[in-house]
């Protein structure tokens, strides 16, 4: 079996809940190596649970999460450590520590987990922050910039150990369609110049063509449909097509009783 | 992975042989070689990356750290065929131009 | 079949369900905040005293600097409040004791009012207002914007990167800025007596010198150590707790500096009988 090579991240029949609800219901999916992996839903589908379980922010209720064949949902937090310094994140909201300057965010983590002098961790800052677009800012703390220079930094910062693997939350949300095509251009440059793998989160239809090599689709906690952009347009599924041609949920006639009884109820 | 230095004076040319992958684990060994190890009295400085199949940022800060060196020391500092995968590296910094970037002698 | 027999017990059975599984219920959910503090505490403990010397280090910078920001800054405010009740005290009780004629006494009731009670009890309720509302101001902004999880996901342990410095920095300024408190208000209470009841300086120094004693030092000092154990404990819990936006920070920041008044009075009642009763 060459599974634990060509996949950086494997998931098994992940189910998830919050309190009594069931969030996620037997997620299957294996992510590539230096692929762009892109999960589409829409609210509430679940997304940003299983983002937030890929990445350890939240313990399943069942199932596993192999990272290169490890059990990640089984370690310890010590052990999670080491496969942390492999992981990159870009929050929806950056995320940047308010009270440090751009540089010391993206040196953070290198400050943490590194051996390298002084000098190389600052070289390196400013390579990163080059990187985005944001040379000359380092000493601008997160509350001096726009929300989309935030999200550059914030990409740096993920991107400051290099990681194999970085997980992307909703990149282009909240931004305007210029500087979110800019976003989307450099995911797919890292992804090239460092045959890193990226996990996006999404809902902008306009971003899974310049940027996915496989698409996943949830609905209601399950996976509706996987494959190529190729592929999913090809799919008669109606969320899928739904999805993809923007339409609005049609209404069901049928419920009509139903719904008159809710609101008398 | 291990990473490989050696280190050979030819004619007032340091040439500096890197063989492994440059990683934040193994580049402060070569910062050590490029800052430290370097006789001061030589004209150029050459690092053959022949050998080198993968190099992460803190390689690439850690080659400019040796440029620094090398220019404080009124060398001239060089790379030697560096790997189309290091060069995409140098390449996405826009570093390529600050380098002297030669083909295998 | 059966269950259609006999609908009374039927019923019965799931009240007594109903009964004890609220009652259970209720007392898990009284219980939680105990366990979680407590796993919080032993994890801060460990990081404080236990992993330094494991190879992880102890942010001492940072923990200089938050004792900067919680000890420093806070001397003008605790000194000015501190002054000013060594003078109303010293006003009191002059106005008691004349009618004695002991106002000499003065010195030493400001003397050991202030050293075992009153310095280290302002002093714990001045940081609460400064500094544990801080704490959890920052930690629950951290939380909202979603920093302590770029943390966890960066494999940085919150407890030892946020808390420890905290921790120790509020359990070294406390004592710290309970001794300078106690002078203060020991001053402030000589201010009155000196100059509005006319007692010779000297010898109010010397009241003050023969009425305190070493066991009075300590039990102010016990107390402070632990005052500030308590504030940034609750700030930290508290900050935790944060959900929401930014509406949420403030409701916590406010219920962490009632909660942190509180236990402090509780500790303070605990410490004095400990303290008091046996002598």
């Amino acid at each position: 079996m060459s599974t634990e090579t060509d996949h950086i991240l494997v998931v098994e029949d992940l189910v998830v809940h919050y309190g009594e609800r069931k969030v996620l219901n037997g997620i299957n999916l294996s992510i590539r190596r230096g692929e762009t992996f892109v999960i589409l839903g829409g609210s509430g589908g679940g997304k940003s649970t299983l983002l937030r379980n890929l990445v350890g922010l939240m313990r399943p209720t069942s199932g596993r999460i192999l990272f290169d064949g490890e059990d990640f949902t089984a370690m310890d937090d010590v052990e999670r450590i080491e496969i942390r310094k492999k992981m990159g994140m870009c929050f929806q909201g950056s995320a940047l520590f308010n009270s440090m300057s751009l540089e010391d965010n993206v040196a953070l983590p290198l400050r943490e987990h590194t051996q390298l002098e002084p000098s190389t961790i600052d070289i390196m800052t400013k390579i990163k922050l080059e990187l985005v677009g944001l040379g000359g800012y380092e000493e601008f703390l997160p509350s001096a910039i726009s929300g989309g220079m935030k999200k550059r930094a914030g990409l740096a910062r993920a991107m400051a150990m290099d990681p194999e693997i970085i997980f992307y939350d909703e990149p282009s949300a909240g931004l305007d369609p210029i500087v979110a095509a800019g976003i989307d251009m450099l995911i797919r440059r890292m992804q090239s110049t460092f045959n890193m793998t990226s996990v996006v989160v999404t809902h902008e239809m306009a971003s899974v063509d310049l940027i996915a090599d496989t698409v996943c689709m949830l609905k209601l906690g399950e996976v509706e449909a996987i494959g190529s952009p190729e592929e999913l347009r090809q799919c008669d599924k109606e969320f899928v097509r739904q999805f993809f041609e923007r339409r609005a949920e049609e209404d069901d006639n049928d419920d009509q009783q139903a719904f008159i009884e809710s609101l008398t109820e | 992975m291990e990473l490989e230095i050696e280190t050979q004076e030819r004619d007032g040319t340091c040439i500096v042989v890197v063989e492994g992958e440059v990683d934040l684990n193994t580049s402060p060994k070569l910062r050590t070689v490029l800052t430290k190890q370097i006789p001061r009295n030589v004209n150029a400085v050459e690092v053959d990356l022949k050998a080198v199949p993968y190099m992460d940022s803190s390689g690439v800060a850690t080659l400019i750290e040796g440029l620094r060196a090398a220019v404080s020391s009124d060398a001239e500092f060089a790379l030697i065929a560096p790997s189309s995968a290091v060069l995409k590296v140098l390449k996405l910094s826009r570093l390529d131009s600050v380098f002297t970037i030669r083909e295998a002698n | 079949m059966a269950e259609t027999a006999n609908p009374a017990a039927q019923q019965s059975t799931s009240l007594f369900v109903i009964f004890f599984g609220t009652v259970g219920r209720m007392t898990l959910n009284a219980l939680y905040p105990f366990a979680q503090v407590a796993a919080m505490i032993v994890d801060t403990l460990n990081w404080v005293f236990i992993k330094p010397f494991g190879g992880h280090g102890l942010r001492v910078r940072a923990a200089v600097r938050e004792y900067v920001q919680f000890g420093y800054r806070s001397l003008p405010i605790v000194g000015l409040i501190c002054f000013l009740l060594g003078a109303i005290l010293a006003l009191q009780t002059a106005y008691q004791l004349e009618r004695f004629g002991a106002t000499r006494l003065i010195a030493t009731l400001v003397g050991v009012a202030a050293m075992r009670e009153l310095a280290p009890l302002m002093t714990a309720i001045l940081l609460t207002g400064r500094s544990g509302s801080a704490i959890t101001a920052e930690i629950g902004t951290m939380k909202v914007s979603e920093e302590i999880d770029a943390l966890h996901v960066m494999g940085i342990n919150p407890t030892k990167y946020l808390i420890v410095p905290k921790f120790i920095a509020m359990v070294l300024a406390f004592p710290c800025v309970t001794i300078l408190a106690t002078a203060i208000m020991i001053l402030g209470g000589m201010s009155i007596g000196v100059f509005y009841v006319g007692i010779a300086p000297n010898v109010y120094l010397n009241v003050t010198a023969q009425a305190l004693s070493w066991s009075d030092f300590l039990s102010g000092m016990t107390k402070s150590v632990f005052y500030g154990v308590v504030v940034c404990w609750v700030g930290v819990y508290r900050g935790f707790q944060v959900t929401g936006g930014a509406e949420g920070v403030g409701r916590m920041t406010t219920s962490s500096v009632v909660t942190s008044i509180f236990l402090i009075i509780l500790v303070d009642l605990v410490f004095t009988i400990m303290f008091v009763v046996p002598a």
